[in-house]
């Protein structure tokens, strides 16, 4: 189901009358069978858009759609999502088989439908029970957790929890799938294992389904499209690939990529873009001079050696060799440091000179404000 | 080492002479439940009994009303904890996780009656179960200890402890606030709910003022003050072993209740796997 998000504004009423904006004017949409990031830093608004998608916030201002349907007043119960919350939130004192199987027993509306839809199988089951049984082993299965059934919360590992938790809140069949950080409790390991485990569980099942997390990697490798934010302002939305290609703003370009891209200090004059102090190459646009900051991610920059018009120099200050790669440090005519991969067999030592270069439309440049105002 | 030692010890010292000093009426009761009508009257009195006295509790127990007035007891104290067990659980719950207008100060009002002594509510409350001709009854002996503003606090503050991610899954899944209470609240407070109880119990138990003010039929007394009247002789004198007799079983069963319970009202509440 296809998810619109239209001018969604969210105030909280602080103490003393004050009001603070988390979610401001935004308006997205979330394609129908996609996997979506909903990426930006702690703070920025991320769960408070998720709950609002979920029916647990009201919405200030604006509407929410599924589909062509509002569901802008529409209790949460009414909605058939599911949510899965970074800290399980299992019931604890409940076994996996009963943990899966809780929304199915214990929402009326739910049993009722349940209970339709049993008697219309075909061909059709003896009992209710067993087909309960049975979408709860499908959904166990799923998650890989049939073998675990009968454990408590507590004799499970922290994935295997949050398996659970998902199993949990896809056994309803919900038209869209809620993950509020649902990895940030896992240590590094369990990290990856578990969120290629809900990629493939996003796709086999094909529900629309919303991933929130600050941690940009989890969310370039395995959304389909993220959406950024930044103080509960809309950033940029776009396929991972295009938006660390194509960052809208200075933000964007930091907060994606690790380790960070590369920003320098410089300056348009005259059409000519300068790094640093030092004239680098020619804007194929016309625009006004003023200071600028240049971001050129680690892997775009080259040792030149073909002494091309556009390359510069620079002196290896540090190099830090880990495995396979070394992160090179350089230092620009004017001192402001730069960091670049090479690979580890190259013979670069502190002190050398070197001519780097960039391709054009790797280099992003932004204005005193962030804005990008050229990407060649 | 040696300093915590003597930390351990001068705190074992002072807790062993606290001990000493709350078991020594029981300690009283006891021995004077084993003496003979004669030794009791000796000076100075006898620690120990020269000839225990078994026999008194068998009198005690046949004496007239003895047995009624601790039925009685019994009988309150079950409903009192259904009832209020009841009123506890809902009130706590609500005021732990619905919204509503006034609720705070609903909250405070209810805290703010557990300041006022209970000795100075005993008039008016009085003056109500008169009017509404109450007097001699079960509602009287009942109604009154069926909301116990310690116990909704204290339930309120442990269903506050089970993490709000529960409670939103639950409504984001369509279950209701019944359910959910009775679903996944009420086993994860097993242990407060106990304790609530048992307060409730003893409560009324060793309530001795009130029931005495509103109960004058024989009939609806209750034990605490049974006591008081039920073992005086012909001649006007307290038979001291035999009322004695008397409260070592009327305390026993309490105590009884409290050992058995005491895993449930010292272990915190039980949370299980829930993490962050
Ligand atoms: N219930 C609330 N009451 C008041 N302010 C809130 C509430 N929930 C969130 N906020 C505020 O809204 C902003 C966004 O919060 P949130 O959506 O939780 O951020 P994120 O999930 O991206 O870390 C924060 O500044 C937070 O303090
Ligand atoms: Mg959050």
């Amino acid at each position: 189901m296809q998810v619109r998000l239209e001018q969604v504004t969210k105030t909280f009423a602080g103490s003393k009358n004050t009001q603070a904006t988390a979610v401001k004017e935004l308006d997205v949409t979330i394609a129908s069978g996609k996997l979506v990031g909903l990426l930006g830093p702690s703070g920025c608004g991320k769960s408070t858009t998720l709950f609002m998608i979920a029916g647990i916030h009201d919405v200030s201002e604006g509407h929410i759609y599924f589909g062509d349907h509002d569901v802008t007043a529409l209790p949460s119960d009414k909605r058939g999502v599911g949510i899965v919350f970074q800290n399980y939130a299992l019931y604890p004192h409940l076994t996996v088989w009963d943990n899966i199987a809780f929304p199915l027993l214990n929402a009326k509306e739910m049993k009722k439908r349940l209970k339709q839809r049993f008697a219309e199988l075909s061909p059709p089951m003896a009992n209710f029970k067993a087909y309960i049984q049975r979408l709860v082993e499908e959904a166990a299965k799923l998650v890989e957790l049939t073998a675990y059934l009968d454990r408590k919360p507590a004799e499970l590992s922290g994935g295997q929890q949050q398996r659970v938790a998902i199993a949990r809140a896809i056994v309803k069949n919900p038209s869209i799938l809620l993950l509020d950080e649902p990895l940030s409790n896992l240590d590094a390991r369990l990290r990856v294992q578990t969120r290629d485990e809900i990629k493939r569980i996003q796709k086999q099942t094909g529900i629309t389904t919303v991933f929130v997390t600050h941690d940009q990697d989890e969310a370039l490798s395995i959304c389909d499209e993220v959406i950024i934010l930044k103080d509960g302002v809309l950033q940029q939305q776009g396929p991972p690939q295009e938006v660390y290609d194509h960052p809208a703003n200075q933000f964007v370009a930091e907060f994606l990529g690790s380790p960070q891209i590369n920003l320098v200090g410089g300056s348009i004059k005259a059409n000519k873009l300068y790094l640093g102090n030092e004239e680098w190459f020619a804007l194929p646009e016309s625009l006004s001079d003023q200071p600028v900051n240049i971001g050129v991610r680690y892997e775009n920059i080259r040792p030149d050696r073909e002494n091309r018009k556009q390359a510069f120099e620079a002196t290896v200050t540090s190099i830090a060799r880990t495995g396979g790669t070394s992160t090179v440090q350089v230092r620009l005519a004017d001192g402001q440091p730069m960091r670049l991969h090479r690979d580890s067999d190259d013979v670069l030592q502190e002190g050398d000179r070197v001519r780097l270069y960039a391709r054009p439309r790797t280099v992003y440049i932004f204005n005193a404000e962030g804005e990008k105002i050229l990407q060649c | 080492m040696k300093t915590q030692f003597a930390r351990k010890f001068a705190v074992y010292l002072l807790l062993t002479i606290a001990v000493s000093l709350m078991l020594v009426p029981f300690y009283w009761m006891i021995n004077t439940s084993l003496k003979s009508s004669v030794e009791l009257l000796r000076t100075p009195p006898t620690m120990i009994p020269a000839e225990l006295r078994f026999q008194n509790f068998l009198d005690a127990l046949i004496k007239a009303p003895f047995l009624r007035y601790l039925s009685n007891t019994v009988f309150v104290a079950i409903a009192v904890v259904a009832v209020s067990t009841a009123v506890t659980v809902l009130a706590a719950f609500a005021f732990a996780r619905l919204r509503f207008r006034g609720k705070t100060l609903l909250f405070f009002a209810v805290l703010g009656t557990m300041m006022v002594p209970q000795e100075m509510l005993i008039i008016t409350n009085f003056m109500t179960v008169s009017k509404l001709g109450w007097m001699n009854s079960w509602q009287a002996l009942i109604v009154p200890y069926c909301i116990n503003p310690f116990n909704i606090y204290l339930l309120r503050q442990t269903f506050k402890q089970v993490p709000d991610e529960l409670y939103l899954v639950s409504r984001v899944d369509g279950v209701s606030h019944f359910r959910y209470l009775q679903k996944v609240v009420l086993p994860l407070s097993k242990s407060s709910i106990v304790t609530t109880m048992i307060l409730s119990t003893i409560w009324i138990w060793d309530s001795y003022a009130w029931p005495n003010l509103i109960t004058t039929d024989d009939g609806k007394r209750l034990v605490s003050n049974g006591l008081q009247n039920a073992f005086t002789s012909d001649t006007g004198r307290i038979q001291y072993e035999l009322q004695m007799a008397a409260a070592t079983m009327v305390i026993v069963p309490l105590v009884l209740f409290f050992l058995l319970l005491r895993k449930y009202i010292l272990s915190g509440m039980d949370k299980g796997g829930l993490k962050g």
